[in-house]
């Protein structure tokens, strides 16, 4: 298992349809890089499970996560994974038409999300892109999600970080992974994580995609503005 | 004196005057001794015991007193006894009607149900026999009315009350129930032409001597139609006060009669219209109130129907595209594990398995149109998020790239207009779709200068707008979806350079 977890991806499968659960678990553990630890029908389930795998030292690192559950949505579970566990990445599992989920599920600290319509191919990357610490980003939804960080009322926390953790930040909102980080910046990977691990917490934010943008607002880095490509 | 009792005190001095008012009136078409043709006072007393309560009796003796006292010095022929039972046989009638009303019609009748005004006819016939049988009892006692005479004189009385209550009970009782709402109904153009016309033909009706009372009808026929019990009520109260006052004058058709037939013509004259309007007029409420219902039922009918959609769309969502999505990932795993197996991508496995691959791809793409179509409403997050929603719907492998374009804050338009130019929008898409073989296409909302521009552009094969295409194309939907909303369409197209379909509406004031 240590070996493992150094060369594959550990994923948690939450999703309330057990065919969807299947289907996924076949899928995922077909790639030789991803390997599939456990699975919940709830978010319930899923915040137990992940405390029995903590406590046994084999804690997933990519959580794929439906987003309309009972009981404990896939929201709010968000929420909670990404407060007990900082390194766990969550990639939103919605579907056609749940435009509004995607936003919570985002704000509430996922990294990325995938459609139910998306290719089997896309579900593979998306895990991937989520462990590489990378973000995925619909420019429609970054709009969205800027305008509900502004109404976050703070007193000013960039005084907090570090100058290296603003260096770190600002590779972070170019959307670098932490490997790229680690590379540009002469530290190890762990390193990265953690330096991001801690400017989340300085800046109470829950995830990556959310500290890139409060990088945007602030004029630490520059956006392109997008549009809504189908 | 405490409050209440002196509001009491007041309620009942004020009723008092008003029963004594109303007997005022009625005296001035008296042709026999204490007997009118007309008796107004009933009616009101009945109202007044109905609407307020039974406890309200002492106005009603209060009035009573008045007029016989007054009755008992100018006319010395008439003895107290007889005065005394008249007066309680009046006082039964009131008492008497108001309870029998309110056990029949229930309380607050409005006198716009079939029930209501049939309920009425019975309580007040009953309550006027009381009045004119213990009155004509009371009148050949006290040897006023010769025994001869009684039965004239009974009938004279009954339709005296019953034509009287016919006019003032219903009046009373219909504008009691919202008198602002009967007013301002009554306060427009036509509410004054119906009462001139009403007033005008009932003078008419009965200033010649030629018989054409009927000549009144038209005008309360008109009032009954268009302006509910409070107006017909009004009207025949009009009828009424004309008649009377008319053939007081001893001229119509009326007056060149004997005074029993005098009496007995007005009577019939008064009670006829009264009772033929008034069921005219609920029969017109009930009509009104039916189509209300209908109406309402169509409103429910219709939104459970929208309620059935949405249920439909969201097990169709829980179940077949969960299920679609689960047999995207086996498929894929199959055709890997194939590949892993080493098999050829030609071999029939394989080439089954991309079918079903492509198969599954088509029919999701299927199911979130479907879905989209059984979720209405599609405008309720605004017309930008509508068209990005449909673009995705709308999205296949072999089809063109569609990319819309709008600003984020809703626009300055009702939900209306949004939902007109969404369809619009999604007329011109599916031209796109259908007709173009377009690799992309453009959809672009714009606010400027107070107008909201929608803008669907394809670099399809174009057509020839000016050719026609009757039936086709729903350009003629679109067209007439724009000029219902106010706004601008226009078509450029020429084949081989693409179609360009644009819209322009005005931005609606005060909405942002």
């Amino acid at each position: 298992m240590e070996d493992a977890s150094q060369d594959t991806i550990g994923v948690l499968v939450v999703d309330d349809h057990e065919v969807v659960r299947r289907g996924l678990l076949a899928f995922l553990d077909g790639e030789p890089d991803i390997d599939v630890l456990g699975q919940a029908s709830s978010g319930r389930e899923a915040l137990e499970l992940l405390a029995s795998m903590d406590n046994e030292g084999r804690r997933p690192d990519v959580i794929v996560m439906d987003l309309q559950m009972a009981p404990l949505d896939g929201i709010e579970s968000t929420r909670q994974v990404r407060a007990l566990y900082e390194d766990i990445e969550v990639v939103a599992l919605t579907s056609f038409g749940e435009q509004e989920r995607v936003h919570a599920a985002l704000e509430a600290g996922a990294s990325g999300y995938l459609l139910k319509d998306s290719d089997a191919d896309d579900v593979a990357a998306a895990v991937r892109a989520a462990h590489r610490g990378e973000l995925q980003l619909d420019p429609g939804i970054a709009r969205r999600l800027m305008s509900s960080l502004r109404q976050r009322p703070g007193d000013d926390p960039t005084s907090e970080l570090t100058s290296r953790e603003l260096d770190v930040l600002r590779l972070v909102a170019a959307g670098k992974p932490n490997k790229q980080i680690a590379t540009e910046l002469a530290i190890s990977e762990r390193t990265a994580r953690t330096h991001v691990s801690r400017i989340l917490r300085k800046l109470r934010l829950s995830s990556r995609t959310q500290a890139a943008l409060w990088a945007v607002r602030e004029g630490l880095v520059e956006v392109e503005p997008g549009s809504h490509q189908t | 004196m405490r409050w209440p009792s002196l509001r009491f005190a007041a309620g009942v001095v004020l009723l008092g005057a008003a029963y004594y008012g109303a007997a005022k009136l009625g005296q001035t078409l008296r042709y026999t001794a204490s007997v009118s043709a007309i008796w107004p006072p009933a009616g009101l007393g009945i109202a007044a015991l109905y609407l307020w309560g039974v406890r309200w009796w002492p106005g009603v003796l209060l009035g009573e007193l008045a007029v016989n006292g007054e009755l008992l010095l100018d006319n010395s022929m008439i003895p107290v006894g007889s005065l005394l039972g008249q007066q309680a046989g009046n006082m039964a009638e009131i008492i008497v009607g108001a309870l029998l009303l309110r056990q029949l019609i229930g309380p607050n009748a409005g006198m716009d149900r079939v029930e209501h005004v049939g309920g009425m006819l019975v309580a007040l016939g009953t309550a006027t026999a009381i009045s004119a049988t213990v009155g004509t009892i009371s009148m050949v006692a006290g040897d006023v009315v010769d025994e001869s005479d009684a039965a004239v004189f009974w009938r004279t009385w009954w339709l005296g009350d019953t034509s009287g209550g016919l006019v003032v009970l219903p009046l009373l009782l219909a504008w009691a129930q919202d008198p602002m709402r009967a007013w301002r109904r009554i306060r427009t153009w036509e509410g004054a032409a119906v009462i001139g016309g009403v007033t005008a033909l009932g003078v008419v009706a009965v200033s010649t001597e030629e018989p054409i009372t009927y000549m009144v009808f038209p005008a309360l026929i008109w009032a009954a139609f268009r302006f509910g019990p409070a107006g017909a009520t009004l009207s025949i109260a009009i009828t009424a006060g004309v008649a009377i006052g008319v053939t007081a004058h001893d001229v119509g058709p009326f007056s060149q009669q004997t005074i029993d037939h005098r009496t007995l013509s007005t009577q019939l004259y008064i009670g006829v219209a009264a009772i033929t309007t008034l069921f005219l007029t609920v029969v017109v409420s009930e009509r009104e109130r039916s189509s209300r219902a209908l109406a309402e039922a169509h409103r429910t009918e219709g939104e459970r129907a929208v309620e059935e959609r949405r249920r439909i769309a969201r097990d169709l969502h829980d179940s077949v595209s969960q299920a679609l999505f689960s047999t995207v990932l086996h498929t894929r795993t199959a055709q890997k594990a194939l590949v892993q197996e080493g098999a050829t991508p030609s071999g029939r496995v394989a080439r089954s398995l991309a079918a079903i691959a492509d198969l599954t791809k088509r029919v999701q793409s299927e199911m979130r149109g479907l879905i989209f179509e059984l979720r209405s409403e599609p405008v309720h997050d605004g017309l930008v998020a509508a068209l990005a929603e449909h673009a995705t719907a709308l999205r296949a492998s072999d089809g063109p790239t569609i990319d819309v374009r709008g600003p984020g804050p809703r626009l300055a338009l009702s939900q209306r207009v949004e939902s007109q130019l969404f369809a619009i929008a999604r007329e011109a898409l599916a031209n796109v779709l259908k007709h173009a073989a377009a690799t992309t296409a453009q959809v672009r909302v714009d606010a400027v200068d107070g107008q909201v521009v929608v803008e669907v552009r394809d670099d399809g094969r174009g057509f020839n707008p000016s050719a026609g295409h009757p039936g086709h194309y729903g350009l003629e939907s679109m067209h007439s979806r724009a000029s219902e909303i106010g706004g601008q369409l226009t078509i450029a197209s020429a084949p081989g350079r693409g179609t360009v379909v644009r819209v322009q509406v005005p931005a609606e004031d005060g909405t942002g």
